[in-house]
């Protein structure tokens, strides 16, 4: 009996600890808090293995689990999110769009330049409902269907969460390329 | 002939087209819009380079091997000794559970999680309202030693106390009789949907704090949680030791069937202790 469900555990939920580890990390920007994170998910996982409806969406399930226990950790603590001054932005991109017509040129100028830490800083200042939908889409490549299944939202908000997400965070990027000076105007 | 969309529209198709999304008339008019519009063909290029930046620096990583096998290790011994058993203890799938659980008219109750410190005056318990229990009891204890939670009902009658609380609540509230303490009355705060039951004891200036929580309704992913280390604690020993967060009070957290107790005063370990196991032999 016992044998059995860790047995079933270790087939089913553990395959996907690399999944809710990225996530994880991506969410907190630290190794030791996602390990945490992804500890206790498991642990409550294993705990509550018998609410877990068999043949439904094992990884949906573990996800909601870590989400909720990040939510519980998190929420209270998330830094101020670092202002952006959207008169530069709009400035910038106005000048941007006016002026720049080559598109593939222009995606290097501007993005090719930043760091690690600038996209991080810029995830970890997302609001927390979507930086969840940006980063399962954008970079654990999840279908839409599959993140709404995740975060128990229509696929509508979703997808709306998802476009305004992604905006907010290349304004941002566009924001640290323009103070790191990698696009000081047109045609240079 | 494709149909004509404006730039606000060819903005919201952007990011369905990019994520491949969109029907195919929508698509083939919204290629036909880009082709003819410098500003929304630099809208495409800086989403499809602010995204090609995510990924480019947020690569997948395995998780660490050590936390890995941390994991396994945690979940295996569990397993191997878990057993079916009833109440609370079985649905935290806690084993070989040193904590008696209420049987017959007698109180059997023993500590889960032990916070123990110096006493002193002066607090500063204040902690984030997280949805953790310890931290919700930890605040209400503030409240009530600065005056800002006062009792609602004003009775040492503990018969009296239970039915205005039970009247008001969907779980059994434990009366614990005191030995040294006075019953000085009780409220009711509310957090999360959830209703907590808030008893206050006195004796010459001090105050034991008690809250009673539904503890199975604090299991089931709602925002208000025990916090991780006392159910872990549980399933271990039966006795948490805390990485010293607290600095000038004790706590003890126990529980009676299902409902979650939780005492806080400003008086030392033995004598919280001495207090609430005296209700142990009544
Ligand atoms: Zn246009």
């Amino acid at each position: 009996m016992d044998l059995q469900k860790n047995k079933e555990f270790e087939q089913e939920a553990v395959p996907h600890m690399d999944i809710l580890y990225n996530y994880a990390l991506r969410m907190t920007s630290s190794p030791d808090d996602a390990a945490d994170l992804v500890q206790e998910t498991f642990l409550k996982a294993f705990r509550f293995w018998d609410k877990y409806e068999k043949g439904t969406n094992i990884r949906a399930w573990l996800f909601r689990i870590l989400k909720n226990s990040f939510i519980n950790k998190y929420r209270k603590e998330t830094k101020e999110p670092e202002t952006v001054d959207y008169n530069d932005i709009q400035n910038f991109y106005n000048t941007i769009k006016a002026d720049w017509a080559d598109a593939n040129d222009l995606q290097d100028k501007i993005f090719g330049g930043l760091l690690e830490d600038d996209v991080a800083r810029a995830l970890e200042t997302l609001p927390e409902e979507f930086r969840t939908v940006v980063i399962l889409c954008d970079i654990e490549g999840l279908s839409y269907e599959e993140i709404a299944e995740f975060v128990d939202c229509p696929i509508g908000t979703v997808r709306s969460r998802l476009h305004r997400g992604r905006k907010i965070l290349r304004d941002m990027l566009l924001d640290y390329a323009r103070r790191h000076g990698f696009v000081d105007g047109p045609g240079d | 002939m494709d149909i004509d969309i404006t730039c606000i529209e060819a903005l919201e198709y952007l990011d369905d087209s990019i994520d491949g999304r969109l029907d195919p008339s929508l698509k083939s008019a919204l290629d036909a819009h880009l082709s003819k519009c410098r500003p929304c063909r630099t809208e495409k290029s800086l989403s499809l380079g602010a995204r090609a930046s995510v990924r480019r620096h947020m690569k997948r990583v395995a998780i660490p091997p050590a936390v890995r096998s941390n994991i396994l290790d945690s979940i295996r011994p569990a397993a191997a000794t878990s057993r079916p058993s009833t109440g609370l203890a079985g649905l935290l799938g806690i084993s070989g559970w040193r904590i008696p659980l209420a049987f017959g008219g007698a109180l059997a109750i023993a500590l889960i999680a032990l916070f123990v410190v110096n006493n002193k005056p002066g607090h500063s318990h204040a902690s984030p309202a997280d949805g953790s229990v310890v931290h919700e009891a930890l605040n209400h204890f503030d409240e009530v030693l600065d005056g800002r939670l006062k009792p609602d009902i004003r009775s040492d009658n503990p018969l009296v106390v239970q039915k205005y609380l039970e009247e008001r609540l969907h779980f059994p509230v434990r009366m614990a009789p005191m030995r040294q303490f006075n019953l000085v009355g009780a409220n009711l705060t509310t957090a999360d949907n959830e209703t907590t039951a808030n008893l206050i004891y006195e004796r010459d200036g001090q105050i034991v704090f008690m809250s009673q929580y539904d503890a199975r309704r604090l299991l089931h992913g709602t925002h208000r949680y025990i916090p991780e280390p006392v159910l872990r604690a549980l399933k271990a020993s039966g006795m948490y030791t805390s990485t010293g967060k607290l600095v000038d009070c004790t706590m003890a957290m126990w529980l009676i069937d299902s409902t979650l107790c939780t005492a806080i005063a400003d008086i030392k370990q033995d004598q919280l202790l001495a207090n609430i196991t005296e209700t142990d032999t009544r």
